[in-house]
């Protein structure tokens, strides 16, 4: 997650937010697309970072009292612990955490067909440069 | 761009691994779940507090033909012994299964039951906690 959004650089996606102006893309995309990332990417994946905070928290919850007070290094999962009441919010966050994981990868894939069709149109551009007239 | 894929690529299957993790049902025949404690990363990280990690694995993992292919095929030669292995010819079946000595390095493998001396019966102490 850092690499993609660090809070001193920028990361990745900071980064790509530098380039779209140079990208070949229209005018109105190259406004539309760091705004996408700025509002629906980022935002998303700083919500990620607390839900996968957040979930470990229940996990690590659920560990302790699962292994009668962290007496155990290493749990099994049977299917008493499922059943288990202190399984429970561990599994309801394991749930939202997966959520939020596609979430964040349904935007990134959004971003990276938008940048995509920059990229190609970038390439066939420079395609047509390098080929030269039949001499005859 | 790199960057984007390879993360948007892990996020799909971390998310699939973590559903997987806490449904009771996915691979319940041949996979084997477990809490386990995980000491937290020198110099903190995003996840600092995530020192308890859900795990998972199938039971017919690759970890035999990672025995297979790291340990015992780089070696000339390999002494193993058990005393209770021997028993019955599926417990020892199993265990060259699970210790990767069932496959390519089956025709190098060499067994050697000895005669049973030990007197099961005068031997062996049965605990049943209260």
């Amino acid at each position: 997650m850092k690499r993609l959004h660090g809070s001193k650089s920028g990361g990745a996606l900071g980064r790509i937010m530098q380039q779209v102006p140079s990208l070949k893309l229209p005018a109105r995309e190259k406004r539309a697309l760091p705004d996408y990332i700025e509002k629906q990417v980022i935002p998303e994946i700083l919500e990620l970072t607390f839900t996968i905070e957040d979930a470990f928290r229940n996990m690590s919850n659920a560990w302790y009292k699962l292994s009668q007070e962290g007496k155990v290094r290493a749990l099994r999962l049977t299917s008493a612990v499922y059943r288990h009441e202190a399984f429970l919010g561990a599994e309801t966050a394991g749930h939202h955490l997966a959520t939020s994981m596609d979430l964040v990868g349904e935007r990134l894939r959004g971003a990276i067909t938008r940048l995509s069709a920059g990229t190609t149109l970038l390439s066939n551009a420079t395609w047509r440069c390098c080929v030269q007239p039949k001499r005859n | 761009m790199a960057v984007l894929r390879s993360t948007q690529e892990k996020l799909v299957i971390l998310a699939s691994a973590v559903r997987s993790f806490f449904d009771p049902m996915a691979g319940a025949e041949d996979t084997v779940k477990w809490f386990q404690h995980d000491s937290p990363r020198r110099g903190g990280g995003m996840t600092s507090t995530a020192d308890r990690c859900p795990a998972g694995q199938p039971l017919r993992s690759p970890s035999h033909s990672h025995l297979e292919q790291r340990l015992f095929k780089k070696l000339d030669s390999v002494v193993m012994a058990s005393a209770t292995l021997g028993w019955s010819g599926a417990a020892s079946d199993y265990f060259n299964g699970r210790a990767g000595l069932a496959g390519e390095l089956a025709p190098r493998r060499r067994e050697l039951l000895t005669r049973f001396s030990l007197r099961l019966g005068d031997s062996r102490l049965l605990r049943i906690p209260r």
